[in-house]
């Protein structure tokens, strides 16, 4: 087969291979690696990048030193944590149950589907601000809503600082549960059908149906949906920069708000640098452990 | 899609449960989204009650806002004008207000058309190419070079926004419209090329060699057999790459200034008179969600099938 | 196919090429607010004389510095003319963003005599209070108080406030008076509505919370540096003074704030004020004509310079306007200036809104009488003070602003510490400046 297209006209496969694929990879390798590259070299600086003119000096490890050994940044750490963790587990549970529910024949099910996935299409910026307004304690619907059915009292969603990273949290997961559930979803649509016909045959209860071939097959989805999930909140920034600019105090201060601060307001390009590359490493080695658990499970 | 399960067909009472616990969801869940409809079609004084109005007189006074700049005036000032010509500066000046000038609005929506347009075009059409590339041919490093693809996404925006900051401004690229198409183009890549490769090697070869049979070079072939076998995955590919570019925020409000705005920085900060404009920011937001909804919803069969085939094929 | 490529390209074609670019153009930016909309509006008039077409570009206070000094940090041609901060002074002559205007202005005659000297002290020189000018005063501002007058006059809660606090309700000559005045509103119900105190700056992310706590502090007599030891801060930014004003400024907050107040600058005190949910709100003079001429269902409006205590002093805003040094059209920037420094241009400046800095508006006899807010505003001017000016102000105004909100909003730490920390993070700023 391969030497009989070979004779055909125009250029050879090898050249259109490299031609098709060349633009994709010089694209990729120019915006991602020479700043990746850049990083790397100026977190061993002092350099500001507002100071024009002004020659960056090396500094050697003092950055990274100033930075793993600041309390302040563990605390940021922590808040970040506290974030993905909760997000990604709420989002796992209520984006699984609805794709399983879906999963079913209904009338107005597609419609439902698009409906559901409306937050999603948002953007996350102007999640962020509309939901300060939602939550304020005199004029937003937050408050009125939750305390139609029984009388909580008020809720400064934003204010207080116990209440502060539960609030992000809540519309994280408010905005991004439809991704989840849409993964699922096609995980679960994916299931062939003979598999429980044959299960049928074999007299295995319901229950043990959903644990022996749903809940593997669609695990991989779940599991691969949480990835990018993750990764995503990891490097948060717009949806809690406009909800709660990182407040009160620095409550709900995430790394990147921080990063943020220090890279285009200080403009500690050598610091921020180095902190970016501390993230950096932080998002690959989870990233590549998770990767490796999810190939084994789905192996299995 | 069929989704009948025949030995999994669930009795009609857990069948009716389940559209009920659905449908209480999505009440739930569009409730925010009514509120930012309902919002812009307040005017701006009831947007801010307290308590806030479920009820109110509807207003366009929000879509005004959206689209001017204005500033509260005495009513001296504003009887020594010429009368108002239309119906929105007569809505204004029955604010007592004057319409000092256009908004920047209609420039950030026109940027957010031209990048995120562009980039999705731009991430669909080279993430095909390669692809396809992937898809056919014997490509050496072939895993390493996929896995690679893969990895750039994981690269935090504001992490790459200092020197890509910085690269930008020697290129002359720092607030253009091109800068933000590449930049918007590079974030999309990997999915594209994921996703489309898993669509690629869905069509047979026997398609193309076919084509090439009949007088075809690989090129055509590949432009006039195999993209149209493809529009399913490039639809949902599209829609993907869309939703990232349409509402992007971090480089947006990074790496651009006045020249290459989009919306998603402009829209949470659109200030009325005095305080944040509730109404305007309302029908900034509906305004701006308008072209991504159609999007999906024409496409929409497409979003689930593009997700199995990216996943499945992983 | 080809459908799918011009769904694609039309939009991003035709828009592409229908930015057209006028010939005689200037582009000025300033923040987005009311006094921004009121210049666009005064400006028709300079077009109408000259031909020349002016575009603006407003800019979210709460970007607005990041915004801004970016463009001039990368020589931007964006602007040919900026209203900027007060505290960017420093950075816009030592950086040379902004032009030296000494020279234009003893060509013009355009006497910097002829404005308010606080302004120009504050808006226009630097070094601070030399003859170099890097900007024209344009808007004077400073930080003060609105209050809910009509719920003043009512009989009985005068008549109950005297009886609960030995003094009569009425404009709050002290800070201890005003939370005094600020608790007796807290929760009250009016109307069928429950109340609360004031409206005061917490805002986390750009400036907002040490603008409003530098209202306390300085009423409190604090300094940021000795006098005869610049940069020299321990003793005098963190004196006993300012920790209690500081500790009076949180519980302000805890007291008298609305529910939910926790993230708010002008935009978010305006909207508690407009809603009706405060007696009191803290802010820009500049807002005063918008909430004046807005007063409506019974809302009556009245406004204060800000309360003394150990002094008397005020939080500084304000801008002076100047021409950016990157821009190809300074003799075009120039004339605009030249037309805006015009007595009569100034005076009208202050009828549609702007507070002019220029004398003769000032000086007139009908000058008091011509809004409510007059008075206090020649009474703030004389007594304001600012954050530092320094190039480096925004590293200084980052560690306050999340330190303050630290202890006022998240009740961490106490005040004393929030302060001597924010020593710490001041003086590693300087050190990288050179300063010290």
């Amino acid at each position: 087969m391969k030497s009989a297209v070979k004779n055909f006209k125009g250029l050879s496969d090898k050249a259109i291979a490299w031609i098709f694929i060349t633009p994709t990879l010089i694209l990729l390798l120019a915006i991602n690696i020479y700043p990746l590259i850049y990083a790397i070299r100026m977190s061993f600086t002092n350099f500001y990048a507002n100071k024009i003119g002004r020659e960056p000096k090396f500094v050697g490890l003092k950055n990274y030193q100033k930075i793993l050994g600041d309390e302040e940044i563990w605390e940021k750490m922590q808040i970040t944590a506290h974030f993905v963790c909760w997000t990604l587990l709420l989002q796992a549970l209520i984006g699984l149950g609805l794709a399983l529910l879906l999963n079913r024949k209904f009338k107005g099910n597609e419609l439902l589907t698009t409906l559901i996935v409306l937050p999603m299409m948002l953007s996350p910026a102007v999640v962020g601000v509309f939901w300060t307004y939602l939550y304020n304690p005199q004029v937003g619907l937050f408050n009125y809503v939750v305390n139609f059915f029984y009388d909580f009292g008020v809720f400064d969603m934003i204010g207080s600082s116990t209440l502060a990273p539960w609030s992000i949290v809540i519309v994280d997961t408010w905005m991004w549960t439809p991704f989840t559930m849409l993964i699922c979803l096609a995980g679960l649509r994916s299931i062939p059908n003979y598999l429980y016909e044959a299960a049928e045959v074999d007299r295995a209860s319901k229950w043990q149906q959903f644990i022996h071939i749903t809940l593997p097959s669609v695990l991989p989805f779940l599991l691969l949906a949480l990835l990018f999930r993750g990764i995503e909140n990891f490097k948060m920034f717009d949806l809690v920069v406009e909800l709660t600019s990182g407040g009160p105090g620095s409550a709900t201060e995430l790394a990147s708000i921080n990063l943020k601060r220090e890279a285009f307001e200080k403009w500690k390009t050598g610091y921020s640098s180095a902190f970016a590359v501390i993230l950096f490493v932080t998002i690959f080695g989870f990233g590549n452990v998770y990767v490796k658990v999810m190939n084994k499970i789905k192996e299995r | 899609m069929d989704t009948s399960r025949s030995p999994l067909e669930p009795s009609g009472f857990s069948r009716k449960l389940a559209a009920t616990i659905i449908i209480v969801y999505m009440v739930v869940t569009l409730i925010p989204i009514t509120w930012i409809v309902a919002t812009s079609f307040k005017s701006v004084d009831s947007a801010i009650s307290y308590p806030p109005e479920v009820f109110f007189e509807p207003s366009l006074e929000g879509y005004v806002n959206l689209f001017t700049n204005r500033s509260r005036q005495p009513k001296e000032y504003l009887d020594s004008l010429p009368p108002p010509e239309t119906w929105y500066e007569e809505l204004v000046r029955s604010r007592e207000m004057v319409i000092t000038g256009p908004s920047k609005f209609i420039g950030r929506y026109s940027n957010s058309l031209i990048i995120g347009f562009g980039a999705t075009f731009l991430s669909v059409f080279l993430g095909a190419l390669a692809a396809y590339a992937f898809s056919r041919f014997k490509v050496p490093l072939k895993d390493d070079l996929m896995f690679f693809i893969l990895s750039t996404r994981m690269f935090p925006p504001i992490a790459v926004a200092v020197p890509i900051f910085i690269m930008y401004r020697k290129l002359g690229l720092g607030d253009t419209h091109l800068g933000m198409i590449i930049l918007y183009t590079v974030v999309n890549l990997s999915l594209a090329v994921w996703l489309l490769k898993g669509f690629m090697d869905e069509i047979p070869k026997e398609y193309e060699e076919a084509a090439m049979i009949d007088g075809y070079s690989r090129m055509q072939a590949f432009f006039k057999v195999v993209l149209p076998q493809a529009m399913t995955g490039i639809a949902a590919t599209a829609i993907f790459c869309m939703i990232f570019s349409w509402n992007e925020y971090a480089f947006a409000v990074l790496l651009t200034q006045f020249n290459a705005q989009t919306a998603p920085p402009f829209i949470p900060t659109i200030i009325g008179e005095g305080g944040l404009d509730w109404p305007a920011i309302g029908a900034g937001t509906t305004l701006f969600l308008i072209p991504v909804m159609i999007f999906t919803v024409v496409l929409r069969k497409h979003l689930l099938r593009g997700i199995t085939f990216g996943a499945v094929r992983k | 196919m080809k459908k799918l490529l011009s769904i694609f390209l039309i939009p991003v074609f035709t828009l592409l090429f229908t930015f057209n670019v006028k010939a005689e153009s200037l582009t000025l930016g300033w923040a987005a607010w009311d006094p921004a909309n009121a210049l666009q509006e005064l400006s028709k008039e300079f077009t109408a004389e000259t031909g020349i077409e002016m575009n603006f570009e407003f800019v979210p206070w709460t970007s607005f510095a990041d915004r801004m000094l970016n463009e001039l940090n990368n020589k931007g041609k964006t602007f040919d003319l900026l209203i900027g901060d007060s505290q960017w002074i420093g950075a816009g002559a030592t950086y040379g963003h902004y032009v030296k205007l000494n020279d234009f202005f003893d060509a013009n005659g355009i006497s910097m005599d002829d404005f308010n000297p606080a302004t120009v002290y504050a808006y226009s020189t630097w070094p601070k209070g030399t003859p170099n000018y890097y900007a024209l005063p344009a808007m004077g501002d400073a930080l003060a108080w609105a209050y809910r007058k009509d719920w003043f006059d009512r009989p009985e809660l005068q008549a109950e406030f005297k009886s609960k606090n030995g003094y009569d309700l009425g404009v709050p000559k002290t800070w201890d008076e005003l939370y005094d005045m600020c608790t007796f509103f807290q929760g009250r119900e009016i109307d069928g509505v429950v109340r609360y105190g004031a409206a005061i700056n917490t805002e986390r992310g750009s400036e907002g919370i040490t603008m409003g706590v530098t209202a306390a502090m300085y009423a409190w007599g604090m300094e940021y540096e000795d006098p005869n030891n610049p940069y020299s801060m321990d003793g005098y930014f963190n004196s006993a003074a300012a920790a209690e004003a500081v500790e009076f400024y949180k519980k302000m907050y805890d007291d008298c704030a609305p529910p939910g107040h926790s993230d708010a600058y002008m935009v978010a005190n305006l909207d508690a004020y407009k809603s009706g949910q405060v007696a009191f709100q803290m802010n820009w003079y500049a807002f005063w004509p918008g909430v004046y001429k807005e007063d409506s269902d019974g809302r009556e409006s009245g406004f204060f310079a800000n309360p003394c205590q150990n002094v008397c002093a005020a939080t500084l805003g304000g801008q002076g306007i100047s021409v950016v040094s990157y821009s190809d059209k300074q003799d075009l920037a120039l004339e605009y200036m030249k037309w805006f420094a015009r007595p009569d241009i100034q005076q009208k400046w202050w009828d549609l809104g702007g507070y002019s800095c220029h004398m003769d508006v000032l000086g007139s006899p009908d000058f008091v009488d011509s809004a409510v807010y007059a008075q206090g505003f020649l009474d703030s001017m004389g007594i304001v003070k600012d954050f530092w000016q320094e190039p480096t102000f925004v590293e200084l105004m980052l560690p306050m602003q999340e330190r303050i909100h630290d202890y006022v909003v998240n009740g961490k730490g106490s005040a004393q510490e929030a302060l001597d920390k924010i020593i710490e993070d001041w003086e590693e700023v300087f050190e990288a400046d050179g300063k010290i």
